[in-house]
């Protein structure tokens, strides 16, 4: 483990422990830490902005009436853990309600945040590139979307992702392979976009 | 020419083993299994090409955009306190703690064999001892009124039989029948008494019953606490 790593466990180890005792200002110091990357994860399975932060919001409330049952090791994988449920929750009932529509992923919130000094094509090929790859991990399974998610973009290993999806750690590795190979087909005319 | 050669290889890459590729490309593969994968990167045009690609697939995610956060989702003092919950829920929380949980499985067991142990420790030395301590008394006592030579199931009722032969043998045969039903009372009451259950044997019971009430108390007061986001 990095020394990084080391420091973030035992800085939330220290916020856990105040929280348990009473300190609400102790847990909001561990929403602070992680709200926009449990909302970045959430929200990039459900693929709703309203109902991201509706699960996101119940995963926090689950992981304050839940703290004793902590037990050590990575608050942000134990997060990652509840907020991932919170999501699985949200697009059981949207299968139950086939006729609520997807969101509009058009939408000017889920545009790729803009470097002030890209010029406009540059600007053109970020969005571009943001709308491929988004459309490509719309097309795989949610099994795959969250392997991948977890692995390439919030960058969990493979233990890890074990014990937050709940699944072998081979089954991990095969969910990766397959998304990744999935991903690569659906992008192969593509791919183009993504050479510098 | 060329197009049958193209042909060719686009059929030998058909054949290849895909997934070997994938796991090769993502360093998942043993020593053996990544020489195999790097035999065929070495000579199938393809098979490289999908090696490069895949090794492409990590640093594309990142092109994923995500929207702001639409809200802040730090707790208020009121969201605490609601969930916090009430008094009686916070004790079937602590209750329902995961200490123990290993022995879960062993509740219903260990509750049902201590009650068990319990009941038979306490009672069966009763039983046996009360049946077998007032039996030979009767029959002492039986024997007895009847002069012990006949014994048999036709004398046990000569105690209530006197007074029926009492108009046909009046005087000593009437005396005789009150004294035979002290003795009988004094026998009775000098059979020996039962033993009492083995008090070690009676703990160790009650502590097994214990134990597998307090286990099932815990599962039930975790079931009534269990959060389905925790799963």
């Amino acid at each position: 483990m990095s020394v990084d790593l080391e420091a973030v466990h035992a800085r939330d180890q220290g916020l856990v422990e105040r929280a348990l005792a009473g300190d609400l200002e102790a847990f909001n110091d561990l929403v602070g830490h992680y709200q926009d990357f449990l909302f970045g994860l959430v929200v990039r399975v459900v693929r709703d902005r309203e109902a991201a932060a509706d699960a996101v919001q119940e995963a926090f409330f689950s992981a304050f009436r839940n703290l004793d049952r902590f037990r050590g090791g990575s608050f942000r994988g134990w997060l990652a853990r509840i907020a991932l449920n919170a999501a699985t929750d949200v697009l059981r009932l949207r299968k139950r309600r086939p006729s609520e529509p997807y969101p509009e992923w058009e939408d000017e919130a889920w545009q790729p945040p803009t470097d002030p000094d890209d010029d406009p094509e540059a600007q053109a090929t970020r969005r571009a590139r943001s709308r491929v790859i988004r459309t490509a991990m719309e097309a795989i399974t949610d099994d795959q979307r969250r392997a991948i998610l977890l692995f390439d973009v919030e960058g969990f290993d493979y233990q890890e992702i074990a014990g937050i999806t709940g699944v072998s750690l081979g089954t991990v590795k095969s969910r990766i392979h397959r998304g990744r190979l999935a991903l690569r087909d659906l992008l192969a005319d593509q791919m183009e976009l993504f050479r510098e | 020419m060329t197009a049958h050669l193209s042909n060719r290889a686009a059929d030998d890459h058909a054949g290849h083993d895909h997934q070997l590729i994938v796991a090769y490309a993502c360093g998942d593969l043993g020593a053996d299994e990544a020489r195999a994968a790097v035999q065929l990167v070495e000579q199938c045009r393809r098979c490289a090409a999908l090696d490069r690609e895949i090794r492409l697939m990590p640093s594309l995610a990142h092109h994923l955009a995500v929207p702001s956060r639409p809200r802040d989702f730090r707790l208020s003092a009121a969201d605490a306190e609601r969930l916090r919950g009430s008094a009686v829920r916070r004790l079937l929380r602590r209750l329902g703690g995961p200490g123990l949980a290993p022995l879960q499985p062993l509740a219903g067991a260990a509750m049902a064999i201590g009650l068990l142990m319990v009941v038979t420790t306490a009672a069966l030395p009763i039983f046996f001892a009360g049946a077998g301590a007032t039996a030979p008394a009767a029959e002492r006592a039986l024997d007895a009124g009847t002069g012990g030579a006949e014994g048999g199931p036709e004398f046990s009722l000569a105690p209530f039989a006197a007074p029926t032969e009492a108009p046909l043998a009046p005087g000593a045969d009437e005396g005789k029948s009150v004294i035979d039903t002290a003795t009988q009372a004094t026998k009775i009451e000098e059979a020996p008494a039962a033993p009492a259950p083995d008090p070690a044997l009676l703990i160790g019971a009650g502590l097994v019953a214990l134990a597998g009430a307090v286990l099932i108390v815990r599962a039930v007061a975790r079931r009534a606490t269990e959060d389905p986001l925790l799963r």
